[in-house]
């Protein structure tokens, strides 16, 4: 370790929204998040994992999941609605192997898919139908640094002026890190890699040694970062800060020149559950007629016009080394270069969301696994690496003062907070104010029904500080979805603050919102005081 | 509907009352939300309690009463300014832009009186905002003997300072080459995320909403 010139550090944030819609008919179509996610996302990384251990590959790499991710995961509702989800794919392959025989291509596509499926199936099976407990393995014996988030990815810098909230989040954070994986979180990753000044004591209270942040947050810190983003810097309490890469971040993420992009990749909106005769594909999308991606795609991005060629699965892999060659021998570079100036090792943060990988860029688990196989087989310049493995093993670290930043467009809180979603944060605030002042009042009340109502008021205002509300407002992707949300969660949240102070119990109401967001069943509400 | 009792039970989600939001909590409250460096929103409640207080300050019906915000705040270099901001009527939320980054704010809330007479009715915590451009202080320690060497520090009282590197093509050309290192070009901004709903993924074709093409 002592020699390398440089560590680079992949870190993936694994982060769905809490949805959770048990009984309704017609299914919330946000269900199928968590589904596509499983299915193209996290067994395809759980895939990637054992490949390399299996070839004895000796990877490091860096997740957050979620406390909401995690909660879904273990949700056994959920797991049931993921089991009913594959098996009709796999229905759906056996159908397309039959319509495909008219062409050759075309029906070798569907039996990739079928058998595509068949082992995703069986490997959720094999763990239980537990995600989680896939991913367990590799935290053990070490190749996995898993990391926490806020409890329900609260855009904490919005929240700053609610001390009570921010502590909340990181609290229950830190609780449902402990309860599924069986260890204290080391690291965190913030939502939307927002910080602001001062939050390090927040962490630093939940034993939290590190975080992420956007480059600019270490490029503006004061004293001038002396290797800017190439090393950690200490920021106060303990706690260290990694400054993302802006090089390998837009190798992957850039619209323009990103690897997704390459023609060979799969094309992610030519799918089936579009493409094909209604009568024919009914079935297999929602019920009200509403068209939606299968999983089941048959094109390359081929080119920047309409037409789209047949996908390959052969080429798009052979890319997929491709890409992992040129990105090691890019960070090669950076590496080289920053330590014949430095004479200390560069460290690269690599930060990407989770999702990316599979769902988006369906070859990016392989280009992942390419990517370990070449650190670890083909050069001795670099490593791959975990945050505290650094930590330990620079000389000395940089202290400063950090400002308020975030990932987001524009680097600060503009996404989050803009004409489209600026009315939420009355109600945000009003609820996050109220669960303080009630937590106190209430403080370690030992009458049950009192401590029922006060958890769930804790679960529904967690779940409206969710960046994710903010964030599909202003992407316009399901906005009404987001708005019910809000509006939910603070009127929930509202009846239940009325029913607890005109003490006008209604016990079956109350049990009815407990069924419908029944998140942190470990929760107290004493987190907020 | 409730698929476990289709008849009896209206699920959470579609109960007729769960759609409308209360635009009044009757607390007094008021937050000031860092957009970015040049831009906040502040948001503000006023209380029956603090109504009844202001007409009995003035003696005056509640529409003769004006509101206006008043903005306090200093720049980097360290100038104190206040501005004032009359409020429409009903108003209860304000974005405020600057023209140039400050450092930090505090914004209250004042009634006012026709003869000019003023009532304080709330005054936000102080804000500090974020400077997005880098330090100009280096640390004793952690100064690259390149630019020592160059000339670049300079020590102002008990400070390292790197003096400025802007319009001065020689020196810019000369920088040592950590300067060059991607932190210290322009700022690549990508789109935050929330998992599945949140990337823009290159594609020469955009979703289709209506019917698709025939395999």
């Amino acid at each position: 370790m002592n020699f390398k010139k440089g560590y680079q550090l992949i870190v993936l944030h694994a982060h769905l929204p809490y949805v959770r819609h048990k009984g309704y008919h017609p299914a919330f179509l946000e269900e199928n998040w968590l589904n596509e996610a499983i299915c193209e996302t996290y067994i395809p990384l759980l895939e990637t994992f054992r490949n390399l251990k299996k070839e004895k590959v000796n990877f490091k790499i860096t997740m957050s999941f979620t406390p909401t991710l995690v909660s879904m995961l273990k949700d056994m509702y959920l797991q049931e609605k993921f089991l009913k989800y594959i098996d009709q794919l796999i229905e759906l392959s056996n159908k397309e192997v039959k319509r495909t025989t008219y062409d050759l291509h075309l029906n070798y596509l569907s039996k990739y898919y079928l058998e595509r499926f068949e082992n995703i199936k069986s490997i959720f099976l094999e763990i239980e139908k537990d995600i989680t407990a896939g991913f367990k393995e590799f935290v053990k014996e070490g190749s996995l640094e898993v990391i926490t988030c806020g409890a329900t990815h609260g855009f904490l810098p919005l929240l700053e002026s609610e001390p009570s909230t921010v502590r909340a989040q990181l609290t229950m954070g830190r609780k449902k890190h402990k309860s599924t994986w069986g260890i204290e979180p080391r690291g965190i990753w913030l939502a939307e890699c927002g910080y602001y000044n001062g939050l390090e004591n927040y962490l630093s209270d939940q034993g939290i040694r590190y975080f992420f942040v956007d480059s600019h947050g270490i490029k503006n810190a004061v004293p001038r970062p002396k290797y800017g983003v190439y090393a950690p810097v200490e920021i106060g309490a303990g706690v260290f800060a990694f400054g993302r890469d802006l090089e390998s971040s837009s190798q992957v993420w850039s619209a323009e020149e990103g690897y997704p992009g390459d023609f060979n990749y799969r094309e992610y909106y030519r799918d089936i559950g579009f493409d094909l005769d209604y009568e024919y594909i009914k079935d297999y999308i929602h019920p009200d007629g509403i068209r939606h991606n299968t999983g089941i795609k048959y094109h390359r991005i081929t080119g920047n016009s309409n037409y789209k060629d047949y996908y390959h699965p052969d080429w798009a892999i052979e890319s997929a080394g491709k890409h992992a060659d040129d990105f090691l021998q890019s960070r090669i570079n950076q590496a080289k270069k920053f330590f014949d100036s430095e004479h200390q090792p560069a460290v690269i943060v690599s930060p990407y969301d989770a999702e990316l990988y599979g769902h988006w860029w369906y070859e990016g688990p392989k280009f992942l696994e390419f990517l370990f196989k070449k650190i670890h087989f083909d050069q001795s310049e670099i490593m791959a690496a975990h945050p505290m493995q650094i930590i330990g093993q620079l000389p000395r670290i940089q202290s400063v003062d950090m400002d308020f930043s975030s990932w987001g467009e524009g680097g600060y809180a503009d996404v989050w907070l803009n004409q489209k979603n600026e009315w939420i944060y009355p109600h945000v605030l009003e609820c996050s104010v109220s669960m303080n002042q009630i937590s106190h009042k209430y403080y370690k009340t030992q009458v049950p029904i009192q401590r029922r109502i006060l958890n769930q008021m804790a679960r529904e205002v967690l779940l409206l500080q969710s960046s994710d509300w903010p964030f599909i407002l202003k992407t316009g992707t399901m906005p009404e979805y987001a708005s019910k949300r809000v509006h939910v969660h603070t009127n929930l949240f509202i009846e239940l603050r009325s029913m607890l102070e005109k003490n006008e119990i209604d016990e079956a109401r109350l049990r009815k919102i407990e069924d419908e967001h029944p998140i942190f069943p470990e929760i107290e509400f004493e987190i907020f005081n | 509907m409730k698929e476990d009792h289709p008849e009896i039970e209206v699920g959470i989600y579609h109960e007729p009352q769960i759609n409308s939001l209360s635009g009044y909590y009757g607390r007094d409250i008021i937050k000031v939300l860092s957009k970015n460096p040049k831009e906040v929103f502040v948001f503000w409640g006023i209380s029956e309690d603090s109504f009844t207080k202001i007409k009995s300050h003035f003696n005056l019906n509640l529409e003769e009463i004006h509101y206006k915000l008043l903005v306090r705040y200093s720049t980097e270099d360290k100038l104190k300014n206040v501005i004032e901001i009359y409020l429409p009527p009903f108003t209860t939320s304000y974005i405020i832009k600057f023209e140039y980054p400050v450092k930090n704010l505090r914004v209250e809330i004042i009634a006012t009186n026709s003869s000019g007479s003023v009532y304080t009715l709330m005054q936000s915590a102080h804000i500090n905002m974020p400077i997005n451009k880098p330090s100009q202080y280096v640390h004793q320690d952690w100064i690259h003997p390149e630019w020592v060497r160059e000339g670049y520090i300079e020590k102002e009282k008990e400070n390292f300072i790197i003096k400025s590197f802007i319009n001065n093509p020689i020196r810019e050309r000369i920088i040592p080459e950590v300067e060059f290192l991607p932190i210290w070009e322009s700022t690549i901004v990508f789109d935050g995320s929330s998992g599945m709903s949140s990337h823009v993924i290159p594609s020469s074709i955009q979703k289709r909403k209506g019917e698709g093409y025939e395999l």
